[in-house]
């Protein structure tokens, strides 16, 4: 068997098209988007982070697979080096054993395209997709999942981990319905939330888009991390185009100097496979100099809470934000949410003595915002 | 080296040691030989051998006698 990798081009739409149709006939829900259903910015009608997506092809000039590779610079420990972001990839075994090797095959061609590479998402270290890169000799760690119930009435009756026994639904509903809930959460969360002490000398503000101001925050703080996505005011805006829907930009100041900020979604879901029908908050992303992170997460939250969520969510890896999502009285909870990075980029980190607990990833990066 | 071939299927798929590999093996002969299992294969060969891979390569390891047959050439190279 002989097969190809070539970058798409529209010409390859209709080979697409018939892989996804194999792969939805199969059973499988994965498909590999044809452009720009696979780049956020894209949808919304702008240029975002740069990326570009292959397909395996095979002597028939049927799509096998395929992958995304997503370009941005990251800080590595002092310095700036392009990373990929190895997205989407998916392969025609998941439907025909017969092509067991293609995963491989396209896995060891992105790395040879661009070796330093980081995968983010995956769902667990059981999914296919984390084994595979395990097997290959990625290294990877969980991304902390935080919470914090805000009203515990549509949070219990909503809750669909909780909520998956006739037994705990009953207590789910018991806790609602009683008023319990009330307390079995919020008495934690008081506690833990006075401890930062409201200053009159911070300001936040909603603002349409990352100004100069982001450059001054990206400037001040970068030096506190070992390895992150480059966040200046130009890569932002990037990330997080203005049309992207349900987004909130929030500035935090001190004294009339920006000292954060933080990217947030309100979202009404409606069935979702976890929160069911919630008000969700989200906070997206975030950054500062450690000493503020807690202050702006303060900031934030209380932005949300008057939005009237329901409950507020965040994947956080980097020591200083773990510490003051805790300190913010947000709660840790199962994560499946996997960062992995390549051989190449681990030797990197590794070369710079950068340890996971040095590594500020959040649900902005990898596929960005979506799913929230 | 057919021992060491052999002895790479059993570590990349965790054969039990009385399965035996014979060439005319492929996917569907071989517990475990799914994508998960191959990229596992991949990998033990470049250590084992110091050889590597590309994807044509890679694909083209469809059957037991074609995995021998690529890394004896690029064994000798």
């Amino acid at each position: 068997m002989h097969m190809r990798i070539v970058e798409y081009t529209d010409d390859w739409n209709d080979a697409l098209a018939a892989f996804n149709a194999r792969l939805d006939a199969g059973g499988s829900t994965f498909r590999l988007p044809l452009p720009p259903e696979s780049n956020i910015a894209a949808q919304e009608g702008q240029a975002g982070l740069p990326q570009k997506q292959y397909l395996v092809i095979d002597q028939e000039d049927c799509v096998r697979g395929g992958y995304v590779l997503k370009f941005q610079d990251f800080w590595i420990a002092g310095e700036v080096a392009t990373v990929a972001d190895f997205r989407m990839p998916v392969s025609e075994a998941i439907v025909n054993r017969g092509y067991a090797q293609v995963a491989a095959g396209l896995l060891v061609n992105a790395q040879k395209r661009q070796p330093m590479l980081y995968g983010l998402g995956m769902g667990g270290f059981k999914e296919p997709i984390a084994r595979l890169l395990r097997a290959a000799g990625w290294q990877m760690f969980s991304v902390p999942f935080y919470f914090q119930v805000i009203h515990p009435f549509p949070f219990f009756r909503n809750i669909v981990h909780l909520r998956k026994s006739p037994v705990n639904r009953f207590l789910c509903d018991f806790l609602a319905y009683s008023g319990l809930g009330w307390l079995s959460v919020g008495a934690a969360k008081v506690l833990r939330r006075r401890r930062l002490l409201k200053d009159g000398t911070i300001q936040a503000e909603i603002v349409e888009d990352f100004g100069p101001w982001a450059d001054e925050i990206w400037q001040a703080a970068k030096p506190h991390y070992g390895f992150c996505s480059v966040r200046d005011a130009a890569t932002l805006r990037k990330m997080y185009p203005r049309k992207l829907p349900n987004c909130v930009r929030l500035k935090i100041s001190e004294g009339g100097r920006p000292i954060g900020w933080s990217l947030m979604m309100n979202t009404a879901l409606s069935n979702h496979a976890y929160f069911g029908n919630m008000r969700l908050g989200s906070i997206v992303d975030c950054f500062a100099e450690p000493p503020n992170a807690a202050q702006v997460l303060y900031q934030s939250r209380e932005y949300l809470v008057g939005q009237g969520v329901h409950l507020i969510v965040s994947n956080q890896s980097h020591r200083a934000w773990r510490s003051a999502f805790r300190r913010c009285g947000f709660v840790a909870g199962p994560s499946n949410v996997l960062f992995a990075s390549s051989k190449a980029l681990t030797e990197a980190l590794e070369r710079n003595c950068v340890s996971p607990d040095d590594v500020h990833v959040n649900r902005g990066d990898g596929d960005g915002p979506i799913n929230l | 080296m057919t021992d060491a071939v052999a002895a790479a299927f059993h570590k990349a798929m965790r054969l039990k040691d009385s399965f035996a590999i014979a060439d005319s093996m492929s996917f569907d002969d071989i517990p475990g030989w799914d994508s998960i299992g191959h990229m596992n294969l991949v990998t033990e060969l470049e250590s084992r051998f110091g050889i590597s891979f590309d994807m044509d390569e890679i694909v083209g390891l469809d059957s037991v006698g074609a995995v021998r047959a690529v890394v004896a050439r690029k064994s000798a190279a």
